[in-house]
């Protein structure tokens, strides 16, 4: 290369020129070590002429470009420790912001994989961003319109079936779509085709099905004569016709599709799904895909007008007495990235995380820039040599900016690695437990492109200021050989150090107050009494919906599982019951209590679950008053129900609920007589306060219930246990499936993900903050303390004590950290409203937290300065003013 | 022009008019004769001569070769081209000049003191 060449000719003359120049010395009486000396004084720094000699080359810029970077790997590859220290920095603070930026991108951002995204829109009613609901005659009217739309398609939510072999039966993610979901929705297929259009009606080609890629990777191990096999689901021979494309699960992310079964298959169970009018399905959304040209905000007027067309028609006036449906108004709002249960519960959690990631980042920089200054201190007397030969400013600024430039990329592509080994940890956060998750969070174009710019981004951050303040330099002060402390150079630096780390400290204050909140959030959520004794709890479902197994049957298998199950060695006890506490579901109805009537019909809801006998020993809720349920509470005895403790207040005050009766609502004929009083227990989630609750027995059901779930309290948590109840109950039912076997304590992990994911990351950041901004304190402390080692020697001479000189070098960094810290209070005082949300049991401005952290930093700061205080302290004034 | 132009205008100079008075001659040849006749400018240091001389050979007013010195050492060599001597001549026309306009001005100021 053209500069290669010029580079070791102008070095192979130089050093001849040494040579020639030594030979004259000692041709004039000089010893040779002294000659050389000479020689060397007189030609000047080797390195300084060349960079000279580099600069007056007319270069194209391609040429300067590869001359800079050549230039900057050689200098990094001179201080080496300089570099590891920066790389190992930004690395991690790079690779951080990778990694929650691609669990934003996967849960927020990304569209999804369907054709014409941007043309799909659902049609909402009311004021939820997620979907809406429907029912099928509605449904078909905006179907008529091909005026707006190329196609509608709906779905209903997808549940649990059972697909059965000749050897078991298993249950499979499944959801009902209309027949022309796929075309509408544009779905891409992996194999075969999506359904036909007219799949809602039952027909000749009504039972076919279209699976997922990732079912028929797991089922079928990819079989490709998959086309045309049977699947028995729910009793019925369904036949594949399709498998959709990788990374297409529906039109929720997140949530897992194995089967997409047609409308025409639910309609053989449920006929009037077709025609019913009187309920308005609260999950099966409707999605539409304009036509080319028209306006969506058009076809959105068009929408509302139908649907205020619909709730006029006579059929459908019971619609218009539901509470504030008048108030309804029907929309379209943008599929693209389709509806999630996921993104509502973390998109919060996610853009925090990339708030705080981002000030860890910027922290990081700081360092990297005082540390670029100090270098670039240390280096004045080159740039000023080299300038005085030529240079310009620009291209000296230019050349440090490529150094740094180079630091970024090389930091980029280490920080990518890092992202890709943490976003593994968290998949399996996320991912684990008892509703897994599904994420895709391989790299994608929009994350690399997200690290590059970071990158780059960076290395301007930190590379700007150093480099145009390095070549800002009085040339003649540094171009004296002694160069130890100049005063007018560094003075002009002072100030931008210190500011920069009372930044750094005011940051931290940010960060660590955020991570103890939420810290302090999932302590309050884990140890939140909950009612029950959530150690030793196995709990499994038995589920006989969809198979030959009669509902009704179901209470009385149960008994015989429990018969068997207790009898073992190191099982209490075990019960059976409709729902459990904590469990994310429930059955509500309302109450009807003599001499409560005039209650809202809101307000006398409660919770209801259907229950054996050592329900509550089982779950260890306590009895407050009253018995449990018995025997004799059997199918045909009289109707009994027991009461929880917050129920029993609100609708008996201090009176005695024992002995009264109550009904539910419009079920007169069946009159309940309260038998007993329990303690409550969270229903739903940690964050809700126990609802009011009323237990029936499981023998006295109003209607069958074709899954149970089983509780058994054991000595220990033991999984062979488990296999053997499943032996169990496949000897006693084959057909009924034993499904989502857990412990309590597993379920209540599960729920909290979302909290511990938090709590975790949030830590993680604030400590690396808080060690960064150490080291940066500890730098501008020593550098300090280095630079006044003369001033420190007269005061230590003229009597200083020891011990003064200590607590005054700690003082002073005191004060910049305090300053950093009450900036950083108020700025958090300000901030920590976005954080209100997620939090649970502390309030955003929490005074103890916000003193411990302020404590923390302080105590740091006196940590953090020890060592130079100490060294300054140390100092022996005699070596230091014998020096000057 | 700034000071750093002024020294290297003036250097590149000297280098033209000692090549067209020694002929061929390499670096540190160059770097000697100058320093004899010009001592203070270049006693700090001999290494500023090198990006003159690049200069020199990309603006063609010199050209540059390998070659072999008195003791048998290699060396490059440099030497005047035509458009040098042409540059040469005007540089030194203006040079007299410019020193013969500001001799004048001087020489006024004393003859007026009298």
């Amino acid at each position: 290369m053209l500069v290669r060449r010029h580079d070791d000719r102008v070095r192979e003359e130089l050093t001849e020129h040494l040579t020639l120049l030594t030979e004259e010395y000692t041709r004039a009486g000089l010893l040779l070590d002294e000659a050389r000396r000479q020689a060397r004084l007189k030609l000047g720094s080797l390195d300084a002429t060349t960079e000279a000699y580099r600069d007056e080359q007319r270069l194209r810029p391609l040429e300067r470009t590869w001359q800079d970077l050549h230039y900057a790997l050689r200098t990094l590859r001179r201080s080496p420790t300089f570099a590891t220290t920066v790389i190992l920095t930004l690395a991690l603070g790079i690779g951080a912001n990778t990694a929650i930026f691609s669990l934003f991108e996967a849960i927020v951002l990304r569209p999804l994989p369907i054709h014409a995204a941007d043309d799909l829109y659902f049609v909402a009613h009311g004021s939820t961003r997620t979907a809406p609901s429907s029912n099928y005659p509605y449904f078909e009217r905006i179907r008529t319109r091909t005026d707006l739309f190329s196609g509608a398609a709906a779905y209903l939510k997808s549940g649990s079936v059972k697909v059965s072999t000749s050897e078991s039966t298993e249950t499979a993610r499944a959801q009902f779509v209309s027949g022309n979901y796929h075309a509408v929705v544009g779905v891409p297929m992996a194999l075969g085709r999506g359904l036909s259009s007219g799949n809602d009606r039952p027909g000749a080609t009504s039972l076919e099905a279209v699976i997922s890629e990732g079912y028929w990777a797991r089922k079928f191990g990819r079989d490709p004569q998959v086309l045309g096999r049977t699947l028995v689901i729910d009793g019925r021979p369904i036949s594949i016709v399709g498998v959709t494309a990788t990374g297409f699960d529906g039109m929720d992310p997140g949530t897992r599709v194995d089967v997409t079964l047609p409308f025409a298959v639910r309609t053989l169970d449920t006929p009037a799904f077709l025609t019913d009018h009187g309920t308005w399905l609260g999950d099966m959304p409707i999605v539409v895909r304009l036509k080319p040209g028209v306006d969506s905000a058009e076809a959105s007027t068009a929408i509302a007008a139908l649907f205020q067309g619909y709730l006029s028609e006579p059929d459908n006036a019971w619609l218009r007495k539901l509470p504030r449906w008048d108030r309804v108004r029907a929309t379209l709002i943008p599929a693209d990235r389709g509806t999630s249960g996921l993104r509502d519960q973390y998109s919060n959690a996610v853009q925090l995380l990339l708030a705080m990631v981002g000030l860890v980042l910027l922290i990081g920089c700081a360092n990297v820039a005082n540390l670029l200054v100090a270098r670039g201190t240390a280096r004045a007397k080159e740039v000023a040599v080299r300038m005085s030969m030529g240079a310009t400013r620009g291209r000296l600024v230019s050349q440090f900016l490529t150094e740094s430039l180079l630091l970024a990329v090389i930091s980029g592509a280490l920080g990518f690695v890092v992202a890709r080994l943490s976003l593994q940890a968290i998949g399996a956060m996320i991912g684990g437990g008892a509703n897994p998750v599904h994420l895709d969070l391989e790299p994608n174009a929009r994350v690399l492109a997200f690290t590059i710019a970071v990158s780059a981004v960076t290395g301007l951050l930190f590379g700007l200021a150093p480099a145009v303040g390095t070549t800002r330099v009085d040339m003649s002060p540094a171009l004296k050989s002694t160069g130890t402390t100049s005063r007018r150079t560094t003075r002009r630096s002072w100030p931008a150090r210190q500011v920069l780390v009372a930044v750094q400290i005011g940051l931290c204050v940010l960060l660590a107050s955020g991570a103890g909140l939420l810290g302090r959030t999932l302590r309050n959520l884990e140890t939140r009494s909950t009612g029950i004794d959530r150690h030793n709890l196995l709990l499994f479902s038995l589920d006989a919906r969809n198979t030959p197994f009669p509902a009704e049957r179901v209470p009385a298998l149960c008994g015989d599982v429990l018969a068997r199950a207790v009898g073992r060695a190191g099982v209490i006890s075990g019960s059976c019951s409709r729902n459990i506490p904590i469990d994310g579901r429930g059955n509500a109805a309302p109450l009807e209590v003599p001499g409560t009537e005039s209650l809202d019909m809101n307000a006398r809801r409660v919770f209801t679950n259907m229950v054996t006998p050592d329900y509550f020993r089982t779950f260890g809720i306590g009895v407050i008053g009253g018995r449990t349920f018995n025997e004799r509470d059997s199918t045909n005895g009289p109707k009994v129900a027991i009461v929880n403790r917050a129920l029993a207040r609100f609708f008996f005050q201090d009176g005695n609920p024992i002995g009264r009766t109550v009904h539910f609502y419009r079920d007169d004929a069946n009159p309940m007589t309260i038998v007993g009083i329990v303690e409550n227990a969270t229903q739903r989630s940690l964050r809700e306060d126990p609802p009011m609750t009323i237990y029936t027995p499981l023998t006295q059901l109003r209607e069958p219930e074709a899954t149970v779930t089983v509780a058994l309290r054991t000595l220990n948590n033991s999984s062979p246990l488990a296999e053997s109840i499943q032996a169990d109950v496949r000897g006693l039912a084959p057909t009924v499936v034993v499904d989502n076997v857990r412990t309590m304590e597993q379920q209540i992990s599960t729920e909290l993900v979302r909290e511990r994911l938090l709590a975790m990351l949030s830590s993680a950041f604030a400590v690396f903050a808080v060690v960064l901004s150490c080291v940066g304190l500890y730098g501008v402390v020593s550098y300090d303390v280095s630079r006044s080692l003369r001033n420190l020697g007269i005061r230590r001479a003229l009597g200083a004590q020891r011990l003064d000189v200590l607590l005054g070098v700690i003082r002073s960094a005191l004060v910049i950290s305090s300053i950093g810290i009450v900036a950083g209070l108020l700025a958090t005082l300000v901030g920590t409203r976005v954080v209100a949300s997620l939090l649970f049991g502390v309030t955003p401005k929490d005074p103890l937290t916000l003193l411990a952290v302020a404590g923390m930093l302080l105590f740091t700061t006196v940590v953090a300065s020890y060592i130079p205080a100490r060294r300054a302290a140390n100092t022996d004034p005699a070596l230091i003013l014998r020096s000057e | 022009m700034t000071k750093r132009d002024v020294q290297q205008g003036t250097l590149a100079l000297m280098v033209l008019k000692t090549l067209e008075v020694l002929g061929r001659l390499h670096g540190y040849g160059i770097a000697r004769r100058i320093e004899q006749i010009s001592s203070d400018l270049l006693a700090v240091n001999q290494g500023t001569l090198y990006p003159v001389l690049l200069k020199l050979e990309q603006e063609g007013a010199i050209a540059s070769e390998w070659g072999t010195s008195d003791n048998n050492r290699r060396a490059r060599f440099y030497r005047l081209t035509t458009a040098g001597r042409r540059r040469l001549r005007v540089e030194t026309k203006a040079w007299e000049q410019t020193s013969a306009l500001m001799h004048r001005f001087i020489a006024v100021k004393a003859e007026d003191l009298g």
